[in-house]
């Protein structure tokens, strides 16, 4: 036994045996020296060749072909790059999409380890038929077509931007031209009016200052408002409605040869799952407002905090294809991910704040006024927005109001549609915070504490 | 007849047990680990009060977990503090003397390994289950919600906290005495530290600013932190729990897979230090 026992011990040491010294013994230290050697040798390697590159200031531009896109986002239209180096292009499927096809000068860009184009040195627009293949079978041709961006409602809220092709796309932007000419009419009209009214207004206080009573004060004219209506100039364009799935794309030249550089792999997206977002408007900060994107989320509040609700639909995509939909260029996103994007707001329907399954309060959407207060201080006020008190203002916002009168406690929020059924991912957790106690968040420290004590007292006690 | 073998083999696995219970009861019967985990929740307080201030100010705070920043402090704070224990207590065993008797018992340089490790594992869960009690009463006074998700993120954390564990081990069998293993513990440590800084701050400049020598630099860095990602003892804690908090258990499982082959590696590395520095000072 005595021998199998030391059999089973590790072996003793050649250290003790051989009686090496601590020092000599290098070999154990390897790790740690290769680390200490490895480090100033990968710092020196990686500035040798990052200097190579950063040397080549002047970029090395080809001419190439690359796409212009107007892709919807899920709230609006943005322009998307789409040089021939990235092979694929990510869209939203039953929104349309806008490309035009260029030739145009590309180059790389370490600093933002992009790719980009000269548009000022070449810039040529290529005309031909888009096609669309899958599985290498053709499934759509698309003629170029005229296209303009239209955002209508402006200056509000909730402005809606929409994709406007052919004749409809010149008559919108005639229609805005026209616009904004009558504005700039009425502008000027106003300035003169203005001007009036001031010379006017320093008569009338001169004659107040002069004793003179019963000084009639002149109305100040009323600015117009600036057009509620915004087009870009038409563009010539290839426009399509993705339907969800892959498909190849190129563009065919007027003598039926496809464009080189000019196929691009495209993968049309929808949303993983739809629920309702809230943007959350604190009154203390209405020009910094916060999302609550996924029902996880919790709304913590304070006494006395008043809050302004906005739900939008919400739609859940893959994080990979969203963000290369609005940067085919993009490396950072996981397709293992999703995302929650915000889209247009939900105004016919009723907030309730439910607490222990009851409803305990219910809201309604009201139109609000943002006002500067008067003199030099900052800050603001905001007030329920009423048409015949001040016609000539138009409402700052609309949204639910939410205030609770309590000191502290946990609610739940939720959304009613127009027909009475609760929206789908619409709840949230609302909590008040103390903030009464905040010293006594430090009692708890002492837990440890305690417990070290209680355990020396036990130990005590099972000694003697 | 008696297989000696067998017997033998139970031998080690009882001295293990035994080595395991006297290591987590030297600990709870010490001083220091109460007094890291109330410095951890003083800590955590004032993260929580901190919270509760910017809500006042502000009105209105979204969140998913205000506890997030406050229990990786503490986690974080568990996890370098049993790492530095087991560095400083192999190399104080080594220094005593007590590692040249125990070589001579039972006691394989596997199981004399495991037992530090399994034994800084146990204490690290109950380290978790001492701070979630303070945790609890910080919360129930700030008027924050306790979810069951954080309790088991805070247990689930224990396979991505051990990579910084065992790597704590390496290095106290590495080293001769206290100091060394101190020392080496805390140089490493702040070169990772430093490297990982400097990467967020260059990350954090706008391309135009990267001009001149800040941009190899910044390359060159970029490169390391990416290397220290993997290599790095304090990177996997902190990746566990944020996909813990995100509910992406995905990630979770590849982060802890991650850490249990680079813990079992630093295990290796401390077996063979441990083999080849010898049991005497």
């Amino acid at each position: 036994m005595k021998c199998e026992a030391q059999r089973l011990v590790w072996s003793p040491p050649s250290a003790i045996v051989s009686g090496k010294p601590f020092r000599r013994s290098f070999g154990v230290l390897l790790p740690f020296r290769f680390f200490w050697m490895a480090c100033p040798l990968a710092l020196w390697l990686g500035l040798t060749l990052a200097v190579q590159q950063a040397t080549a200031q002047a970029p090395q531009k080809q001419a190439g072909m690359a796409y212009q896109v107007w892709a919807f986002d899920g709230s609006s239209y943005r322009q998307v790059f789409a040089p021939e180096q990235t092979p694929e292009l990510y869209l939203l499927i039953e929104h349309p999409v806008a490309l035009s096809a260029h030739r145009t000068l590309l180059y790389y860009w370490p600093l933002t380890d992009r790719y980009m184009a000269d548009w000022s040195g070449l810039n040529q627009a290529l005309s031909g038929t888009l096609e669309l293949l899958q599985s290498d079978h053709l499934v759509k041709t698309v003629e170029p077509t005229s296209v303009s961006l239209v955002q209508s409602g402006t200056g509000t809220s909730t402005p809606v931007v929409s994709l406007v092709t052919g004749a409809e796309a010149g008559r919108q932007y005639a229609a805005y031209r026209a616009a904004l000419d009558a504005y700039a009419r009425q502008m000027t009209e106003y300035d003169q009016a203005r001007e009036v009214y001031e010379e006017q207004m320093a008569e009338a206080m001169k004659r107040v200052g002069s004793g003179e009573r019963d000084v009639p004060i002149p109305s100040p004219p009323v600015e117009p408002p600036p057009p509620n209506l915004y087009a870009t100039r038409p563009i010539s364009a290839f426009v399509f409605t993705p339907e969800e799935g892959y498909y190849t794309l190129q563009l065919r030249d007027p003598s039926g040869q496809v464009v080189t550089g000019s196929s691009r792999s495209v993968v049309a997206f929808g949303p993983q799952r739809r629920g309702l977002s809230y943007t959350v408007i604190p009154e203390k900060k209405w020009t910094q407002p916060e999302q609550s994107l996924i029902p996880d989320e919790t709304l913590y509040l304070a006494e006395g905090s008043v809050l302004y609700l906005q739900p939008r639909v919400a739609q859940e995509y893959n994080e990979a294809y969203y963000r290369r939909l609005k940067d085919p260029q993009d490396t950072q996103g996981r397709e293992d991910r999703s995302v929650w994007v915000p889209q247009e707001l939900v105004s016919d329907g009723v907030v309730e704040v439910v607490s222990a399954d009851r409803t305990i309060r219910s809201i309604t959407e009201q139109p609000y006024l943002v006002r500067q207060t008067g003199g030099t201080a900052l800050g603001y006020t905001i007030t329920e927005y009423h048409s015949d008190q001040t016609p000539e203002e138009q409402p700052t916002f609309r949204a639910y109001r939410l205030e609770l009168d309590v000191r502290s406690g946990r609610w739940t929020l939720r959304m009613r549609d127009g027909a009475g059924q609760v929206v789908a991912g619409s709840e949230r957790a609302v909590r008040l915070l103390n903030n009464k106690r905040r010293s006594w968040l430090y009692l708890p420290a002492l837990v440890p504490a305690i417990m070290a004590l209680v355990l020396h007292i036990w130990r005590r006690g099972r000694q003697g | 007849m008696l297989d000696l073998a067998v017997l033998g083999a139970r031998a080690v696995r009882r001295a293990w047990w035994v080595l395991v219970r006297y290591r987590i009861w030297a600990l709870l019967h010490g001083r220091s680990f109460y007094v890291v985990a109330t410095g951890g929740l003083i800590l955590s307080a004032a993260v929580v009060g901190d919270f509760i201030s910017f809500v006042t100010t502000a009105g209105l705070a979204v969140s998913r977990d205000p506890l997030r920043v406050p229990l990786s402090v503490l986690l974080n704070l568990a996890a370098v503090y049993l790492a530095l224990l087991i560095a400083v207590g192999i190399s104080l065993e080594r220094q005593q003397g007590t590692l040249l008797v125990l070589s001579f018992g039972p006691v394989t340089s596997w199981s004399y390994l495991l037992s530090w490790l399994v034994a800084k594992v146990l204490a690290y869960l109950v380290f978790c289950g001492v701070v979630m009690v303070g945790l609890a009463g910080i919360v129930a006074i700030a008027g924050l919600g306790f979810s069951p998700r954080l309790i088991a993120s805070m247990l689930l954390s224990a396979l991505t906290a051990m990579a910084i564990i065992s790597f704590g081990m390496w290095v106290g069998s590495l080293s001769r005495d206290t100091r060394g293993s101190i020392l080496i513990f805390l140089a490493i440590s702040v070169v990772l530290v430093v490297i990982e800084a400097l990467h967020a701050y260059l990350g954090s400049l706008a391309p135009e600013q990267l001009s001149g020598l800040l941009l190899p630099i910044s390359r060159t860095v970029g490169l390391l932190s990416r290397v220290i990602t993997w290599i790095s003892p304090f990177s996997y804690l902190p990746r566990g729990l944020r996909a813990l908090f995100d509910n992406d258990w995905v990630d979770y499982g590849l982060a802890s897979t991650a850490a249990l082959v680079y813990s079992s590696g630093w295990l290796l590395l401390a077996k063979v230090s441990l083999e080849r520095r010898g049991v005497q000072p």
